[in-house]
């Protein structure tokens, strides 16, 4: 591929930013105005508006690629799709959960509450059933138990934000406890980016030299009672999975690090 | 049952140090739960469930849904007792 200019580059990515506004814009008038009125029931609707995100998403991150903007390895989708599992992913950039939402039509995303309060994306993330993140107590917890325990798949970024430090996963423990509760497995995903890009309190064009490279590395799946002391306090088994999927991600990403060329996306022994 | 804020302290120590694994000699009245202690919001609701012991009654969540520091905890433990004691 003819590698573009660095100006061209900047060019392309504020034309993401403006496509990315009007795409969000034109996905939730679409659904709210032909999705929301049809006579479906809720579940059908929760479906519907996933497929229409999924779509929006394989397709985006494939316009950047064309734009030159990324590359990325293909994607692990059966490890991403398997029925009744939590996928976990480490979140370095804005565009992380588009590569997750492009290969999982059926999935329940937790979101940043933010995006539930925001006008433009409230009425899409109530259609798809997404779970924000803001409920205090119980409440978010006990709505992704229940689409586990229906064998639905749960996407949740445990550290809630964008990283602020590589290398660093400050993981909070909702994930644990979700999956404490139920037993489920985990399907932890290691995002890799390099160049780094797109991080928080980046400014959009201080994009790298060259085009970022996404990996999303599907790690062992973790099976939560092996890894904490039943018999002690969920609050305590809590923290004793969350440091334990901590050490799992500074392990993997620090022999990735070593392993750069490489492209493994069979599940890897961590 | 009455309670003075100093044993509802001491009381909340012990629950901090089993529940959550919190080092007794780091809870101090002015630590701050989220920011200090390490407490979250699931958590919160683990401590309402182990304050059942001092208050009877559980605790509505609410009243731990603005507190920040452990002395916050003791203040809506103590104000619920009290309301608890005119109410009977």
């Amino acid at each position: 591929m003819i590698r573009r200019t660095r100006p061209w580059r900047i060019t392309a990515s504020a034309i993401s930013f403006i496509v990315f506004g009007a795409g969000a814009t034109l996905i939730t008038l679409i659904t709210l105005l032909v999705i929301a009125p049809l006579p479906l029931t809720i579940e059908r609707k929760h479906r519907c508006t996933r497929r229409v995100i999924q779509t929006a998403a394989w397709l985006y991150i494939r316009m950047m690629r064309e734009l030159d903007l990324l590359t990325f390895d293909t994607i692990d989708k059966a490890a991403l799709n398997q029925p009744g599992t939590l996928v976990m992913a480490n979140h370095l950039t804005l565009i992380d959960a588009l590569f997750i939402m492009s290969a999982t039509p059926e999935a329940t995303f937790i979101v940043k509450s933010a995006l539930s309060r925001n006008p433009f994306t409230r009425g899409l993330i109530y259609l798809a059933g997404y779970i924000p993140n803001n409920e205090f107590g119980n409440g978010l917890k006990e709505k992704a138990i229940e689409v586990l325990r229906n064998n639905g798949i749960v996407v949740i970024f445990p550290e809630g934000t964008r990283a602020r430090e590589l290398g660093v996963f400050d993981f909070k423990r909702g994930a644990a406890n979700i999956a404490l509760e139920t037993g489920c497995p985990i399907q932890p995903i290691l995002i890799s980016c390099k160049p780094i890009a797109l991080r928080k309190h980046q400014k959009w064009y201080n994009i790298p030299r060259v085009p970022s490279h996404f990996r999303l590395r599907a790690l062992e799946l973790v099976t939560p009672l092996e890894h904490v002391d039943q018999s002690r306090p969920p609050g305590i088994q809590a923290r004793a999975l969350t440091h334990y999927l901590k050490t799992l991600y500074a392990n993997a990403s620090a022999t990735d690090r070593y392993n750069d060329q490489s492209s493994t996306l069979q599940p890897n022994k961590a | 049952m009455k309670y003075t804020k100093d044993e509802i302290f001491l009381h909340i120590v012990d629950i901090l140090q089993d529940q959550f694994d919190i080092d007794s000699t780091s809870v101090h009245k002015s630590a701050r739960l989220r920011e200090d202690l390490d407490i979250d919001s699931i958590d919160a609701v683990n401590l309402i469930i182990e304050l059942k012991t001092l208050t009877g009654r559980k605790l509505p969540l609410e009243s731990l849904q603005k507190v920040e520091t452990v002395n916050d905890v003791i203040d809506a433990v103590h104000r619920f007792l009290e309301q608890d004691n005119h109410g009977a």
